[in-house]
């Protein structure tokens, strides 16, 4: 089961970028629907992605072909009134195209004109679409029983849906309010993630932190600051450690170090 | 002897420890000097290659003041965090206030100088502020209630000696805590004058760690300095235009 994290159009390039690249090792795909930027704005966006490093395969453009094409992107969602799938195939040979559906009679067309995938919705009540009517599940398995390519989920999906959904074949889910609306946008991303991967038939995430500026995942037997110096072979040297910006004394090495923590390990060097 | 804060020193040279062609060298010239207080500076570590050799473990500690400096630090809060690190380690209570305000000739920031100063006073530390050699800022500083002013020589690491005698020597006279010459020390004859002028002590790194024999030079250092004090306190004779012989004028042998 896969993850999609569906931007929503709110944040600067800059913000978003920065999200994006934390992101990056939760989701298995973005879909860029960045409906208010222009096409420049949206390629440099891309382009930003990509020259940090954010795996290209892993980015689909919304709507925008002629976009995608002038980029290492290859991936483009239609949404249900977008360019005829058959005409843009033939246009942008080298784009594989998703397209966005409400019906079954949608899907069976979609999938008869080459569609690369299916993005079924809305399938619970959303926030950003209040007063749309959600199409609740049994027309979605109906859709992922009948056509051979990955169908996806989106609208109102929460982590407790997964088990059902996957149990029906649905391929994943797509999210845009829960997770670029919330608070803690990270959080819920690795909500989401974590239980894809039991679904999975993975192990839960393991906790990540920043340790002096790189991101590290901490051993499983790893809880404090205490037992993170002893893995690191630091216990008995001279070391000064700051826990998300507050210094610890040493009788508080026994602080449990949490998910998404920032830690730096400090030293004395030669000095003037 | 010299005291800063609760603390008095045998020694009036106070050693950096960065930039030494070895640890073996650098110990040595450590122990010849006779130093008593060593500036180190607050990093991160390597985490990543936590098993690379660090001086001040190697080091005897409870023979050692240490003098933590904040360089890195462009702002009062940054050398306020820095100061804050170092103490956690229990290792020592005093700081250098290190402020740059000019990455080509690094000199101090002397606003920010202030600023941390008086932050760190009111933090509990024994504030040492490294500053410029104005005299006005000196003295603020001293008012502000820092345990000792370290006035530079000449900018860190250039080894052009004492530039402004004139202004240090109005600095030490009106000071009422320490004064160490730090920065721009390049030779046993700057340091020699640094003492004569009236300084307390002196704070020199490059000096020592880039000569070409780092151990003879830490040694001619604290020989120069010895000398330099002495020299001081012995009160130098008057300077005069014209020659006064030494020898007696009356006796002469007849030709």
């Amino acid at each position: 089961m896969q993850l999609i994290a569906v931007t929503n159009d709110q944040m600067s390039n800059e913000k978003l970028v920065d999200t994006l690249l934390k992101f990056e090792p939760f989701i298995d795909l973005v879909i860029l629907r960045e409906k208010s930027k222009t096409a420049i704005e949206v390629l440099d966006l891309i382009d930003q992605l990509t020259t940090l490093g954010f795996d290209c395969t892993k980015i689909i453009v919304h709507e925008r072909a002629d976009i995608a094409s002038l980029t290492s992107v290859n991936k483009v969602q239609l949404p249900g009134h977008g360019l005829p799938l058959s005409s843009a195939l033939h246009h942008f040979p080298s784009i594989s195209f998703g397209k966005s559906i409400h019906s079954f009679d949608e899907a069976k067309e979609a999938y008869v004109n080459g569609a690369g995938w299916l993005l079924y919705g809305h399938l619970f009540q959303t926030a950003s679409k209040i007063g749309l009517p959600h199409r609740g599940t049994e027309e979605l398995f109906r859709i992922t029983k009948s056509f051979p390519i990955p169908v996806y989920a989106i609208g109102g999906i929460h982590p407790q849906h997964l088990q059902l959904l996957h149990e029906n074949g649905v391929a994943g889910v797509a999210i845009m309010s829960s997770i670029f609306g919330s608070d803690n946008v990270l959080e819920s991303v690795k909500s989401y993630a974590n239980m894809i991967l039991l679904k999975n038939g993975g192990d839960l995430l393991k906790k990540t932190i920043d340790l002096n500026g790189n991101r590290y995942e901490m051993p499983s037997d790893t809880e404090d600051v205490q037992t993170l110096l002893s893995h690191l072979g630091l216990s008995e040297r001279i070391v000064i450690v700051e826990l998300n910006r507050e210094i610890l004394a040493k009788d508080l090495y026994d602080k449990p170090i949490n998910d998404r923590d920032q830690i730096e390990i400090i030293h004395f060097v030669g000095g003037g | 002897m010299l005291t800063i804060g609760n603390k008095t020193f045998k020694s009036r040279l106070l050693l950096g420890t960065g930039k030494y062609p070895s640890f073996d060298i650098q110990k040595e010239a450590v122990r010849v000097s006779e130093s008593e207080i060593l500036t180190f500076a607050v990093r991160r570590m390597n985490i990543f290659e936590p098993s690379q050799p660090n001086f001040l473990e190697q080091l005897d500690l409870s023979k050692y003041t240490l003098l933590p400096n904040t360089a890195g630090a462009k702002t009062a809060e940054e050398a306020v965090r820095i100061a804050k690190l170092a103490k956690v380690s229990g290792l020592c209570d005093m700081v250098k206030v290190e402020i740059i305000g000019c990455d080509r000739s690094l000199l101090p920031d002397p606003v920010e100088t202030l600023r941390a100063t008086e932050m760190l006073l009111n933090e509990g530390f024994i504030v040492l502020p490294y500053t410029s050699d104005d005299v006005v800022l000196a003295r603020k500083l001293c008012e502000m209630g820092a345990h000792a002013i370290m006035p530079g020589a000449s900018p860190i690491g250039s080894g052009r000696g004492i530039l402004n005698p004139l202004n240090l020597s109005f600095i030490i006279e009106q000071s009422t805590v320490p004064v160490i010459i730090d920065a721009g020390i390049g030779s046993p004859k700057d340091a020699a004058y640094a003492m004569e002028l009236g300084a307390d002590a002196v704070l020199l790194n490059t000096a020592v760690s880039e000569a070409y024999d780092p151990v003879k030079m830490a040694k001619a250092m604290r020989l120069s300095i010895d000398a330099g004090r002495l020299g001081f306190e012995a009160g130098r004779m008057p300077k005069r235009d014209y020659a006064v012989a030494s020898s007696p004028m009356v006796g002469l042998v007849p030709n």
